[in-house]
């Protein structure tokens, strides 16, 4: 339990100054550009160990989310949209179910059920949480041709990044 | 109680996910700029909607007092139409109850700016020289006097309150007769003075206080007020009376301009004689 702690512990600063220190500074903030916004800290929440309850999932991804709001500086904005795809972890998590049961002690990672799965399971969860996190920004959904717009293009970059994310790292 | 837990410890996750996410929306809206001013804006947009609505109640809750005021006015005007139908009866022989029939003419106008905690208080109508209005006019509604128009553009008029120190209505004391000026010397802008009724004159507390008729300005025997106290000062000739006005100078809405079509004529003999 304390070789789990700590690795979720690390993993959360490191994703967030992934997120702020590097892929902040790429997201352009004119033209076009506007449309990309490159979040792979959702990643922290799709690979939680399976051990970890529901419960604890959400209230994990809420300090999560708080903590990039506060380099944001978009209160509730991030928090939100971790809380809900934390919600969402479980009815995913058993729609994409692979042959078998999920085994308790493994997390859900590429490395232990494969690149297919993965990228399903991780589709389904990126595309909610970054249209959650669009619909919250605009706050209404009068803009939802530009959420969805903003929410497709977002979701290239950042889907692809994430998918390489688990390579670099291996969180076996 | 136990049957509460259990639902606690099945659905826990979701009722901390519809907490978490009020906590986050309600931080959303109260601390991000763009966000607060949709959140506000839409909330304007339903309080709107609903004070329209009340608005449009309330209104209609005001009818009956607005309908009220007209028919007091209607029941008044009758009046005057009948008392001046038989006026003109019993006179057919003599030209002047036509003339005094035509001797005043009233516009309406609607006061758009007033004050009443002033030492010199003013309205502003919404009518001016282009509807006829000029100087020197006397105004009155239909419970009192109001004031007498002092300035007059194309458009506009003001008009110098009752409640203003140098504005003086000559009045008299109903079907008695005796007379004086009537003036804001008070700080209290419900109650006026009226100065120079003689020491000889039989009033009593509740007089009816009208207009004389003397000055061009107003037509006579219009209601101004009634008399509150009087008292004899000593060593004067006069009596002091303090008359209650009949209308409310705080809530005006539409007045009367009188446009006194003689006025001329009688400014004109009356100043050929000033230095006799």
């Amino acid at each position: 339990m304390n070789n789990i702690t700590s690795k979720i512990i690390f993993r959360f600063i490191l994703l967030v100054l992934l997120q702020v220190a590097v892929f902040k500074q790429f997201t352009p903030d004119s033209g076009y550009g506007l449309y990309f916004h490159t979040l792979i800290y959702p990643i922290f929440i799709i690979i939680l160990p399976f051990r970890i309850s529901k419960i604890n999932v959400i209230l994990l991804a809420f300090a999560f989310g708080l903590v990039l709001d506060m380099f944001y500086s978009s209160p509730g904005v991030h928090a939100s949209a971790c809380v809900f795809t934390a919600f969402i972890r479980p009815t995913v998590l058993s729609l994409v179910k692979p042959q078998g049961e999920y085994d308790i002690l493994h997390s859900p990672t590429i490395f232990n059920y494969g690149f297919v799965w993965f990228a399903t399971y991780c589709a389904i969860m990126l595309f909610a949480h970054l249209f959650f996190y669009f619909s919250v920004e605009a706050f209404t959904f009068v803009y939802i041709g530009q959420i969805l717009l903003k929410t497709i293009a977002s979701f290239i970059v950042s889907y692809f990044l994430i998918i390489l994310f688990q390579f670099i790292i291996n969180p076996k | 109680m136990r049957n509460l837990i259990l639902l606690f410890v099945k659905y826990g996750n979701i009722f901390l996910f519809i907490f978490l996410e009020l906590v986050c929306l309600t931080m959303v809206a109260r601390y991000n700029t763009a966000q607060h001013e949709i959140f506000v804006n839409s909330a304007n947009i339903f309080s709107g909607v609903l004070y329209n609505n009340v608005n449009g109640l309330k209104q209609y809750f005001k009818l009956s007092a607005v309908s009220d005021s007209l028919a007091n006015e209607n029941a008044r005007l009758r009046k005057i139409l009948y008392n001046s139908e038989v006026d003109k009866i019993s006179r057919r022989d003599s030209l002047l109850s036509l003339d005094s029939a035509l001797q005043y003419s009233y516009i309406t106008a609607k006061v758009i700016n007033n004050s009443i905690n002033l030492n010199n208080n003013k309205i502003t109508i919404n009518k001016g020289r282009k509807d006829g209005i000029k100087k020197r006019m006397g105004v009155i509604n239909a419970d009192g006097a109001v004031g007498i128009i002092k300035e007059v553009n194309n458009n506009f008029a003001v008009v110098l309150s009752i409640l203003h120190r140098s504005v003086k209505i000559s009045a008299a004391v109903k079907s008695k007769g005796y007379f004086g000026s009537l003036q804001w010397t008070s700080d209290n802008p419900s109650i006026l003075d009226l100065q120079d009724v003689s020491r000889h004159a039989d009033i009593s507390v509740g007089d009816t206080i009208v207009t004389s008729g003397y000055s061009t300005k107003f037509p006579p025997n219009h209601m101004l007020g009634v008399i509150d106290t009087f008292w004899l000062e000593q060593g004067n000739d006069s009596y002091a009376i303090q008359v209650k006005l009949n209308n409310d100078i705080s809530n005006l809405q539409y007045v009367y301009v009188i446009d006194n079509l003689l006025s001329d004529e009688q400014n004109a003999i009356e100043e050929a004689t000033i230095n006799e």
